[in-house]
């Protein structure tokens, strides 16, 4: 899953085996096919966007559209993280702590979660916050789902899980009589959840934090579903650009801004993952 | 000689695992590497079965040189620490593998497998997957299917140390009886437990950080520790400091003399001189210092009645006296079952305690009692101080 | 464990209960309401019917189900032989290369898939390869978009497998070749089965990538999801989704049959 993607340390044999060179031949397969895909493609992206020499470049880089979408999509993104961070605390601690007959369905459930597609979040708000759905009949139209608002709620919906995930793992390693000897002590559940669980669990939640952030940034499909007018961000700005407007180069600008963020935050993330080390055991 | 190693050295990286190993392990013989974690003995039998490259130095294979010969044609059987059955094939696919991988006809391979599961008291067995295996059962398994290879060397990596006490004392009984059914095979047997090495080796290579720190039959390693690491390591004896002066050698104040002209040989002194030569300035004038060994159930130990007021006579060591009783104080006792392991302190030299082991139904003396510490010469060697 | 008394716990529960119904559960429970409700203009649905799902199930929008199969499984399994592959070879190989090869692998999960449908766009309606407007476009995509989970998922799998396998059936005479094809890839299994599930159920769901580069010959699921919806078509569209979710679930529960017994290590 995109979790161990993101937190898998390069597999490396402990030993330097017999006759290395001629057998990293057969990593060159794998990496021709990628450097044909992925790496070829993104250099040709670069270019593109250099067609006009910087004047592409100042064009879109100075319009208040770009500007405005640079912003939304972070804050988008960063509140969606922090609401994903609070509600998946919360709903871990219950299923690990205060377990309840159906726990375990429910830590499967969240489970196959990961695999859905994020679209299907945006259609069901068009039923519940909908001018004529379950909240809109009680309520009135709220305009709700033309504000950030309905983005933000709805990447929370979709990405808690992700944040559930590493959380679960690192709370099913706690050993249970840490809690019970903590409480023995005279702990009350604040202090323990603060004190005990809290930090043995913070690798777990900055990985998932992290990747949620990382993924906010690029989500498009609940934007796109949602249409909301006043939430443009950087992928749909692209989406628009490229196959609305046929606006390759300035397409290209935003795709390159957007890579390099995105490529930044999860270098900057995978070095401070591998720094704390602690993550892994609490992610594989 | 089936196997032999020549200064061989592997490094990873920085860190060197294993320094310049000379080695050398008959047909039929079985030769224990033994040491604490970190010593460089498995890295030593990794490099005999070809899966670590040394960066320098060869491992011939009867005669023929195999540094470079991958694992998969040096035909070497290896049982590594976790036994590593592979959990998708049964059993017999399990012990097959290697004759398959050979190619062997098929009604070869059956009978081979069928005489090796039987060899190991696991005919019954060949149809279970791994997991449905108990830990002894699966070790068994894992030398059959090293065995089934007929390898003229078997490489045994910790076999043992998965199991729980009772099955290890079991397990132990049964791979001597293995031994005695496969008489030519050349057995390299590495360990950190020295009663596997002492019941199994005929000879014994203590390793430490690396390097091999002494190899010889198992027994002569025992009765004369050539060096302080495996006095201790194997056996944990006493190492008590003296100083070589005409006649023996002082400790605490008292002279003991006579002992075994071979115990006093020094371990990398290049001519073995005695003790004494050694002691007074050495063939490059330096002195080494020199401790006494004795194992614990060699020392005599008893009560100092009537003795109350010795502590008064024996103030800043008299020196003149002789013989090999020392008087000290009782300070600690730990009953074992068997014996009871008693630990005490000579007058006069506080930082050593002298482990002590007597046997059950003995009369004990009291802790804190005034004893008497007997330190029979001929139980006695000498060996270097470490650190120089 | 963490509360000792029965109110306590039962708070927690019920505010549990409230934060994942509505928050997590509910907008999927609404979207299958939605695939059989003739209309929705109340708290719940009204005039339940199954003339959606028949729609979801026939012409234009029953072929973009095919297409979405073809596509996952010709993307999926791809991304999973390749993802395989460069885990197992990044295992062997020094440490420099394979930390290189690590990275680039991990390229497209960093990449947001708007920007890779971009970037196949551009590369590819030119010269010297051109799939623009043809389905290998969106094949590609898709596998681009996959490769990553399938290596990381090996990758960690292989993390946790002990080398002395691998070792002991070497010393046993075996080639690296039988090495590699009865004891690396059979101990792999489960993971190699859990990258496939997950390569498939992914590319199943997927909307920025292919929105960007599908031709018109060539529309995915989700595509024609979104263009129902466009429309306003949204029972319609909460139909196929149903169908989207159905099929992915059969799909996933096929192939972990196959994983058979979890083999331990």
């Amino acid at each position: 899953m995109a979790v161990e993607a993101l937190s898998t340390p390069i597999a490396l044999g402990n030993q330097a085996p017999p006759q290395k060179v001629s057998r990293s031949v057969w990593l060159l397969p794998p990496l021709l096919v990628l450097a044909g895909l992925v790496v070829y493609p993104l250099v040709l992206v670069a270019g593109e966007s250099f067609t006009g020499g910087f004047a592409t470049w100042r064009e879109v880089i100075g319009s208040v559209e770009f500007r405005d979408a640079l912003v939304r999509t972070i804050q988008i993104a960063v509140c969606s993280t922090i609401g994903c961070l609070l509600v998946g605390t919360f709903l871990a601690v219950v299923i690990s702590f205060v377990p309840f007959p159906g726990a375990r369905v429910i830590s499967g459930l969240v489970d196959a979660m990961l695999a859905l597609p994020s679209f299907l979040v945006a259609l069901s708000f068009t039923f519940i916050y909908g001018a004529a759905g379950v909240l809109g009949s009680l309520v009135g139209d709220s305009g709700f789902l033309a504000t950030p608002w309905a983005v933000i709620v709805a990447e929370i919906t979709f990405y808690t899980p992700f944040v559930m995930r590493p959380l679960l793992g690192a709370m099913a390693q706690i050993p249970r009589v840490q809690l019970d000897v903590a409480a023995s002590l005279g702990g009350g559940p604040w202090r323990v959840l603060r004190q005990v669980v809290l930090p043995e669990v913070k690798p777990a939640l900055a990985a998932g934090g992290g990747l949620t952030l990382l993924l906010t940034l690029n989500e498009f499909g609940i934007v796109l579903f949602l249409g909301a007018r006043d939430t443009t961000t950087l992928p749909m700005l692209v989406h628009t650009k490229g196959i609305v407007m046929f606006d390759y180069p300035a397409a290209c600008v935003i795709a390159v801004v957007q890579v390099l963020l995105s490529i930044g935050l999860y270098v900057a993330l995978r070095a401070a993952l591998s720094r704390q080390g602690g993550a892994r055991a609490a992610l594989d | 000689m089936t196997v032999r190693l020549e200064d061989v050295t592997v490094r990873f990286g920085q860190t060197v695992a294993l320094e310049g190993l000379d080695l050398t392990v008959a047909a039929g013989e079985t030769v224990a590497l033994l040491g604490p974690s970190g010593s460089g003995k498995s890295t030593a039998l990794k490099a005999i079965a070809g899966f670590v490259r040394p960066s320098r130095g060869r491992i011939w294979l009867a005669g023929a040189d195999v540094t470079d010969v991958p694992p998969a044609r040096r035909g070497i059987g290896v049982v590594v620490q976790q036994y590593a059955l592979f959990p998708h094939l049964r059993v017999a696919d399990n012990v097959a593998f290697g004759l398959r991988a050979a190619r062997k006809p098929k009604a070869e391979v059956a009978r081979r497998v069928a005489e090796v599961l039987e060899m190991v008291g696991m005919a019954k067995y060949a149809r279970r997957y791994p997991r449905e295996l108990s830990g002894g059962q699966q070790q068994r398994v894992a030398i059959a299917r090293a065995l089934a290879i007929q390898p003229p060397v078997l490489l045994l990596d910790e076999p043992l140390a998965a199991l729980d006490a009772q099955l290890r004392a079991d397990m132990l009984g049964e791979l001597q009886k293995l031994r005695r059914e496969v008489p030519d095979v050349a057995i390299v047997y590495v360990t950190h437990d020295q009663s596997e090495a002492l019941a199994l080796a005929d000879r014994i290579a203590v390793m430490r950080d690396a390097r091999l720190v002494d190899i010889a039959p198992a027994a002569d390693l025992y009765s004369a520790p050539p060096s302080a690491f495996t006095a201790s390591f194997l056996g944990g004896a006493n190492l008590l400091p003296v100083e070589v002066v005409e006649g023996g050698v002082r400790l605490a104040g008292q002279t003991l003399a006579g002992l075994r002209p071979q115990a006093a040989t020094l371990p990398g002194d290049a001519g073995g001189a005695s003790y004494q030569g050694a002691g007074r300035s050495g063939a490059g004038g330096r002195s080494e210092a020199l401790l006494l060994c004795i194992r614990p159930h060699a020392i005599k130990l008893s009560d100092r009645v009537g003795e109350a007021d010795a502590v008064g006579e024996r103030g800043e060591g008299g020196g003149a006296t002789a013989g090999d009783s020392w008087p000290g104080v009782l300070v600690g006792a730990q009953w074992r079952g068997a014996s009871s392991r008693l630990t005490c302190v000579i007058d006069g030299l506080p930082a050593v305690s002298v482990q002590v082991d007597v046997p059950t139904g003995e009369c004990l003396p009291e802790v804190g009692a005034k004893v008497s510490i007997e330190l029979p010469v001929e139980a006695c060697t000498l060996v270097a101080a470490e650190g120089r | 464990m963490l509360l000792w008394t029965k109110p306590g716990k039962i708070v927690t529960w019920i505010a549990f209960a409230l934060v994942f119904g509505v928050l997590v559960l509910a907008p999927f429970i609404v979207v299958a309401a939605a695939a059989f409700a003739g209309s929705w203009n109340g708290v719940f649905p009204s005039s339940p019917t199954t003339s959606h799902l028949a729609e979801a199930l026939s012409g234009d929008e029953l072929a973009s189900l095919t297409v979405s199969l073809q596509t996952a499984f010709l993307g999926g399994l791809l991304a999973v032989v390749l993802g395989t592959w460069a885990a197992l070879a990044a295992r062997n190989a020094p440490k420099p290369l394979a930390r290189f090869a690590d990275a680039l692998h991990h390229l497209p999960i960093a990449v947001p898939s708007v920007v890779v449908g971009l970037s196949l766009l551009v590369a590819f309606s030119r010269q010297p390869v051109l799939l623009n407007g043809t389905k290998w476009i969106v094949v590609i995509a898709h596998l681009v978009l996959m490769v990553a989970f399938s290596y990381g998922t090996v990758a960690a799998a292989l993390q946790r497998t002990n080398d002395a396998y691998a070792e002991v059936a070497a010393s046993l005479g075996a080639s690296p070749a039988r090495v590699l094809w009865q004891i690396r890839l059979p101990m792999l299994r489960p993971a190699i089965v859990s990258a496939a599930s997950l390569s498939i159920a992914l590319s199943m769901g997927e909307v920025g990538a292919t929105i960007m580069v599908y031709p018109a010959s060539w529309r995915t699921l989700p595509v024609s999801v979104f263009a129902l919806t466009d429309r306003g078509q949204t029972f319609t569209a909460a139909a196929e989704s149903l169908v989207l979710l159905a099929v992915t679930v059969v799909l996933v529960v096929t192939l972990d049959r196959l994983r058979g017994r979890s083999v331990e290590r």
